[in-house]
């Protein structure tokens, strides 16, 4: 019994001289992570550990009890080439960085909040909108965002628009062509800076509905200089019959994951823009109309649309479509040029003819895209996408060429985390300015994806 | 007893197997700060991911003063030289890479952005925009291994104070995008660096589309007979590492930029006045020669290089009409024509000490009134303190340019003091 009790305490002695090289190296740690000596009260202070284990585009990640920072880099860099000839003669080429983007995530109090921040280094400090109207291209996103359970979520901030068309809602690199596509480009506006809720509600069965709704300043990235006539009020519905995609497989195209069963979400979006200020949102501040009074005075901006996703066993299929009116208001006598002075119309101007002029200068018309493609086992995808746009007798011009035909082939080499894409389109050129020599723009590119 | 000695096995087992997670919890993920070569971080033990990020502050005062035809004229300046965030990672066991580098002085924060893919050890394939191997030597070292410090605006010497006169007449932007093959190999103890590139011959801002008129064809050839140098040395002035034995490292590089449509084809759409037969618009082909040299030891560092430039074209002509031929002489009055060479040496002391001076001669292919490149001597002494390897860097530099154009002689004098620190 005696020699046991002996024995016992021997084995505690020796795990305790065990544990205390162990223990002794883990203060050494803290001791060298604080070197400063940090006169805040207790739990101010939060530890931050690197993340173990890494996977290609998941990014550096910090952790902590409270939550994590996460630091991510995308890129991407491409060669085009197109001609505007029948024979394909005089091509031109560029090389070209559509994307590097150095992207900060963090959540706190118990990962309830986070905030994200995005810079785009491929890009200018000066935006197309010059004079005392321009303002900086690089910050994409910066958003605080709380989610209070898994049903509601709300955000503030500068982000990609909810109720942009489908294709917004993947991220440029996710995409499984090279670009959007001229629907896309013709009537989203991309970042907006407003106030945005998400919900997530199941309907019962594999039923699930999720509202959007948003109230933004409809004047894009310009707004975090000056917000421009009133603000743009958008909802976006969206029905999932068959649950949720796997992986979010519903923010990236291509079936990477191949859905063992079909998964579908079928969305409806509407807008109002109170006071749009440029063709299609992306560039407020372009257009700026005044009264008598010289105050300014702006047309109203309208926008629907329909779209769908669907998924299954490597194949995906995408359509949206898109449709915007717009109400000029009257009394609007002359606009303000760029340099800030106001430019008076003709007092020979009829009220009608100053409509057109407002008209002419948003994107009015309607778009439809249709794509779909196959991703083999191989993890080679093809797709093809066929566009239309179909633009108002009186619109801003958006719609030269008309009908888009594109086809891509991709080398997944790490999801889309490391890519390789080519792809070859021809956009058909509307009736009236086809010629014996040119019909349309044909072109080619080849583009490398990486996301660190 | 027995179950006391279980006990006291299993307890010893995993004590010891926690000390052992640590150590492979250190091998899984590391962060390390290294002075002048910023944070490294290791992530995960799979494909090998390493990130670096550096970052680069240099704030500056600069007095010069410049005498035209008699009349003085001085001017002052205080301006942040440098503010740059470099990332480069390497991933999937080095076979692919991405490097990027901000500036934040221009109108665009991006200055080089690429992407390396390693067929093997001695091949890499490159696509983006970076420092391009057709130029002169120092060319390819960035501003924050300038040896003599001062203003750049997007990567840009307006001054040409940083590079000198050799590559303010005959270089401009050293970055240009396109396409980049790397190779290397050993010969006996040599080591051979032969390279191509196919770039857009428009200087940077590639990050926005940009019609390419004709490509930049070029090469490069750098031959070390006493093997590599430490780290990127042999395209720094400076010797900052001090290398412990001789190292020396002979280049020769060489390019033809179809349709330049900038004087040095370091720019886009800056030439006009110049047609083809059919009377549209057109260029000239411009041609680069380089050769250079770098030697290094002990903290001695001697550079030389030389550049020459020509330009080509059939059937250009200097009205729509195509009537009045573009002749050579002509063609120096659009594109920059001549040769230059550029000498430059320095020493650091152990201390951190460096003297260091540079001599710079510049010739044009015609001395003419509206030749572009005039006549130019350009001379540079300057003194620098690194502190903790290279992370600060405190300098002050002058310098003498004499610019003897046919018609008028301007001298200058530009000195600098700028502190440089990166992290």
């Amino acid at each position: 019994m005696r020699q046991t009790t002996i024995l016992k305490i021997l084995c505690i002695c020796i795990c305790v001289f065990t544990f205390q090289p162990t223990m002794a190296q883990q203060e050494e740690l803290y001791e060298r992570d604080t070197t400063y000596n940090l006169d805040v009260p207790k739990g101010s202070v939060e530890v931050l550990e690197l993340k173990k284990g890494y996977i290609l585009g998941k990014g550096i990640t910090f952790l902590s009890s409270k939550g994590i920072l996460n630091i991510n880099q995308t890129f991407q860099t491409a060669y085009l080439v197109n001609s505007s000839n029948k024979d394909l003669s005089a091509p031109i080429s560029a090389f070209d960085i559509p994307r590097a983007r150095l992207n900060f995530f963090a959540n706190v109090l118990e990962r309830k909040l986070s905030v994200l921040a995005r810079l785009n280094f491929a890009s200018n400090y000066n935006s197309v909108t010059g004079g005392k109207r321009s303002f900086n291209n690089v910050l994409q996103e910066a958003v605080i965002e709380y989610n209070p359970n898994s049903k509601h979520i709300i955000n503030f901030g500068l982000r990609a628009d909810y109720i942009d068309t489908r294709e917004v809602r993947f991220e440029g690199e996710s995409n499984s062509f090279i670009n959007r596509s001229a629907v896309s480009n013709s009537f989203d506006a991309i970042f907006d800076y407003g106030i945005r809720y998400k919900g997530n509600y199941k309907l019962g069965g594999k039923h699930l509905l999720r509202p959007f709704l948003s109230l933004t300043t409809g004047d894009s990235r310009s707004s975090l200089q000056t917000n421009f006539g009133g603000f743009k009020y958008g909802v976006r519905l969206d029905y999932l019959p068959f649950d949720k995609f796997n992986r979010g497989g519903e923010y990236y195209l291509d079936d990477l994951y191949r859905e063992e069963k079909p998964k579908l979400v079928v969305g409806l979006i509407y807008s109002y823009n109170d006071g749009a200020s440029s063709s299609r949102g992306t560039n407020g501040g372009r257009w700026l109309y005044g009264d008598a009074t010289r105050k300014i005075v702006l047309p109203s901006y309208k926008r629907f649309g329909a779209d769908y996703l669907f998924k299954y066993n490597g194949w995906y299929s995408l359509g949206n479509f898109v449709s915007t009116t717009s109400t000029v208001p009257n009394g609007i006598i002359g606009e303000y040029r760029l340099d800030g002075s106001f430019s008076t119309y003709p007092l020979t101007q009829t009220a009608e003819e100053t409509k057109t002029t407002v008209l002419s200068r948003l994107n009015l018309g309607s778009g439809f895209n249709i794509q779909a493609g196959y991703l083999f086992y191989s993890n080679w995808a093809f797709g093809a996408r066929y566009s239309t746009l179909s633009q108002n007798i009186i619109s801003a011009n958006f719609a030269d060429q008309n009908r888009y035909y594109t086809f891509v082939t991709t080398k997944y080499l790490s999801e889309n985390n490391l890519k390789i894409q080519f792809e070859v389109g021809y956009d058909k050129s509307q009736y009236a300015l086809r010629t014996a020599t040119q019909t349309g723009n044909y072109h080619a590119q080849l583009q490398f994806t990486i996301q660190l | 007893m027995k179950k006391t000695l279980i006990l006291f096995c299993a307890i010893l087992m995993i004590a010891y197997s926690n000390a052992k997670a640590q150590l492979v919890m250190e091998v899984d993920s590391s962060l390390v700060y290294i002075n002048g070569e910023g944070t490294f971080i290791n992530v995960g033990k799979g494909e090998g991911t390493k990130f670096n990020f550096l970052t680069a502050i240099q704030p500056g005062i600069q007095s010069n003063r410049l005498n035209s035809e008699s009349t003085l004229t001085n001017s002052n300046r205080m301006s942040l030289n440098l503010v740059r965030l470099s990332i480069t990672a390497t991933t999937f066991k080095n076979k692919v890479s991405l490097g990027l580098l901000t500036d934040f002085t221009g109108d665009s924060p991006l200055l080089e952005g690429w992407i390396g893919f390693a067929m093997n050890k001695n091949i890499k394939f490159i696509l983006g925009q970076r420092q391009t191997n057709t130029n002169n030597r120092l060319a390819m070292a960035d501003e924050r291994y300038a040896q003599v410090m001062g203003q750049s605006i997007a990567g840009k010497s307006n001054d040409g104070i940083i590079y000198g006169g050799l590559m303010q007449n005959f270089v401009g932007s050293t970055r240009e995008g396109g396409v980049f093959l790397e190779t290397n190999f050993n010969l006996n103890k040599m080591r051979i660096y032969p390279s191509l590139s196919v770039t857009t011959g428009e200087g940077q801002n590639f990050f926005s589309s940009q019609t390419n008129e004709g490509f930049k064809y070029g090469g490069r050839l750098d031959i070390l007979p006493f093997g590599d140098f430490i780290k990127n040395n042999s395209f720094i002035a400076h010797d900052i590492y001090r290398e412990p034995k001789p190292k020396v490292a002979l280049g020769v590089a060489a390019s033809y930029n179809s349709k330049a449509s900038s004087p040095i084809g370091s720019d886009n759409s800056i030439i006009t006045n110049i047609y083809n037969k059919t009377g549209t618009a057109d260029f000239a082909n411009y041609r680069k020669l380089v050769a250079d040299f770098v030697f290094k030891s002990k903290g001695f560092a001697l550079v030389g290089e030389y550049i020459v430039s020509s330009v080509t074209g059939k059937d250009l002509y200097t009205n729509s009409a195509s009537t009045n031929k573009l002749t050579e002489q002509e063609a120096s009055s659009y594109y920059n024509l001549g040769s230059g060479i550029n000498l430059q040496t320095s020493y650091i002391f152990k201390n951190g000490w460096a003297i260091d001076t540079r001599y710079a001669n510049v010739i044009p292919e015609f001395d003419t009134t509206n030749s572009i490149v005039h006549k130019q001597t350009w001379l540079t002494f300057g003194v620098n303190k690194f502190i903790k390897n290279n992370a600060v860097k405190v300098g002050f530099n002058t310098s003498f340019i004499d610019d003897s154009a046919p018609t008028i002689t301007t001298k200058k004098w530009i000195n600098n003091f700028a502190i440089q620190i990166l992290l």
